[in-house]
């Protein structure tokens, strides 16, 4: 029997009442059809699809109109892009899990991205941060321990090793993906350190470096800033330097903003890609624009290696108000209302940019590819090997210094042991694994959210966690279309830094 | 576009046809070009600010 594709998904276009979009959840179909076509679709779904077991309930259009069956050469090409089938729901959720896992596989076997965590400690005490425990209760002082440098050699001759596990061995030309994080990885007394994996690693082969930091210590790494060395940084501003101020601070409580500005100065100078990442509430997010004017003030919106991009603060620990956050999708429709009346708020980036892209780029296409599914949230499910101060190797960089949830430890030997039980329950999270997404129209659009942000809220890693995607993913979507049918340039220049 | 949808004004394909994955193997599928970073995309909901969410990229390869 010939039914709508439990997931199909529609999108509306603001302003354009007599079409609307399609998307497909497996297909990778992206198509414009008229009302009356979207409301025949809508008039052959089988029924509702099931609220999910956690998360967000996400509403969908109405049927709006008479239904009016399309012609015979609609309905063939509805058929060839996946939107009419004769599968069972069942069948399509079963498909749908096939695709999920074949991507995952091949995820799994592409080579792995690394992070080197020199230390737990951070010179800084802000307030919301996930890690505040480990630098102001005593109980976690065993943790602020630096790796030393026998312990990073041990570190670079494992990654031939873990490249081995992923079926990769013996390319000397093999570029490696090298990221910092901490704690605070670039703190002054970190630079041996530093060095040590940086010279390692391009000894091994070709190498890029990058980092999460704070940026108060950059004057250490000066020399290291360069497009072939440490590359790219990511910065976090908080604010106008008033606020940030407030926010981001020493022990002794003071602020932190013009060291930052003046090293974010000499890394754009110098080549370097530098990624500002404003955490955002609904006590800054006003704020915005006075921030926005002193970035064009300083010129770093002039340099092509500069950009931004907005994240909302999550309640992690018991010092973050939960009636102060937002979620993403309350964030970006914030920041457009901001946008109406400061123009200058061009320069930060929306939440969602990345959505749009990928849809720009879709409508774009001029070859037939790879649909651009997302089969897992991060790579923290696949290919991501994160090594601490304690030779342990952790999966997610949200769940480290803790040695119950690391997915493998360096011996003294020199010897990786992956500890199958915790690797393998990492690494085979996808939208496969839980029956909420299997189900989801938007699934492989999606990923499945964050697994610690699922367990917050739900007590489980295979959970989905929606963070109000549908409502995201639909109205970038138009607005990707929109933007495509007027020719407008594709300005995205990313923020997030990425294993890709 | 596709010839058939030119002249359907009721509905025009915005992308090619993408490659069947379900129809495809692992090996079929894998990625040829490596590690390393080159693209900044990502969509990380910032858990407690920090998590910045590595997003795994598709196959830029072109099947025909």
């Amino acid at each position: 029997m010939l039914r709508t594709s439990s997931y199909t998904i529609y999108v509306d276009l603001p302003g354009h009442n007599d079409e609307m979009l399609l998307v497909h959840g497996y297909t990778g179909a992206y198509d414009r059809v008229s009302r009356r076509v979207a409301t025949y679709l809508r008039s052959q779904e089988l029924r509702r699809p099931p609220k999910p077991l956690y998360g967000d309930w996400s509403p969908e259009p109405e049927i709006d109109g008479q239904v009016a069956v399309p012609s015979d050469e609609t309905l063939e090409v509805l058929k060839r892009r996946g939107y009419l089938t004769t599968l069972t729901r069942e069948a399509e959720e079963a498909k749908l899990a096939r695709i999920a896992l074949k991507l995952h596989e091949r995820s799994r076997r592409q080579a792995p991205s690394y992070i080197i965590m020199p230390t737990y400690d951070c010179n800084l005490r802000c307030s919301y941060c996930f890690q505040d425990h480990m630098r102001t209760d005593p109980r976690f002082q065993h943790l602020l321990r630096r790796i030393e440098l026998p312990l990073a050699d041990r570190i670079l001759a494992a990654m031939p090793q873990i490249e081995a596990l992923h079926g990769l061995s013996g390319d000397t030309r093999r570029h490696r993906n090298i990221g910092f994080f901490g704690g605070e990885p670039l703190l002054e007394i970190c630079r041996p350190i530093v060095d040590r994996f940086i010279e390692g690693a391009l000894a091994m082969g070709p190498a890029s470096f990058w980092a999460v930091t704070n940026g108060t210590d950059l004057h250490a790494y000066h020399d290291l800033l360069s497009p072939t060395l440490l590359s790219g940084l990511q910065i976090t501003i908080d604010g106008p330097p008033e606020e940030h101020d407030r926010r981001r601070i020493y022990a002794d409580g003071s602020g932190t903003y013009e060291r930052i500005a003046r090293h974010i100065d000499i890394a754009l100078e110098q080549g370097v890609k530098v990624s500002i990442r404003l955490n955002l509430d609904r006590n800054n997010i006003k704020d915005l624009p006075a921030l926005a004017q002193d970035f064009v003030a300083r010129g770093w919106d002039r340099h092509p290696g500069f950009s931004t991009y907005t994240a909302a603060i999550r309640a992690e620990n018991e010092k973050t108000d939960r009636k102060t956050t937002f979620s993403t999708w309350e964030l970006d429709c914030g920041l457009l209302e901001l946008r109406e009346s400061h123009p200058e708020l061009a320069v930060i980036g929306r939440p969602d940019e990345s959505i749009k892209f990928g849809a720009r780029r879709v409508m774009g296409q001029s070859a037939r590819k790879m649909p651009e599914f997302r089969e897992s949230f991060c790579s923290a499910h696949n290919k991501m090997y994160i090594f601490d101060a304690f030779a342990d190797i952790y999966a997610c960089w949200e769940r480290t210094g803790d040695a119950r949830t690391r997915i493998g430890q360096i011996l003294d030997d020199g010897s990786v042991k992956i500890n199958t039980g915790v690797s393998d329950f990492w690494r085979s999270r996808t939208v496969a694994s839980n029956p909420a997404c299997r189900q989801c129209r938007y699934a492989l659009h999606c990923g499945g959210g964050c697994a610690v942000l699922a367990v917050g809220k739900t007590g489980q890693y295979h959970a989905n966690y929606c963070d109000g995607f549908a409502s995201r993913f639909r109205a970038n979507v138009a607005e990707a279309y929109l933007d495509h049918v007027t020719g407008e340039e594709l300005g995205y220049k990313g923020g997030r830094l990425c294993d890709q | 576009m596709s010839e058939e949808t030119k002249k359907n004004t009721e509905i025009e394909n915005l992308n090619p046809e993408a490659v069947d994955v379900d129809a495809l193997s692992v090996e079929d599928l894998e990625d040829v070009s490596g590690g390393g970073c080159t693209d900044f995309t990502g969509s990380c909901s910032g858990f407690s600010g920090t998590c910045i969410g590595f997003h795994n990229p598709p196959a830029e390869q072109s099947i025909e």
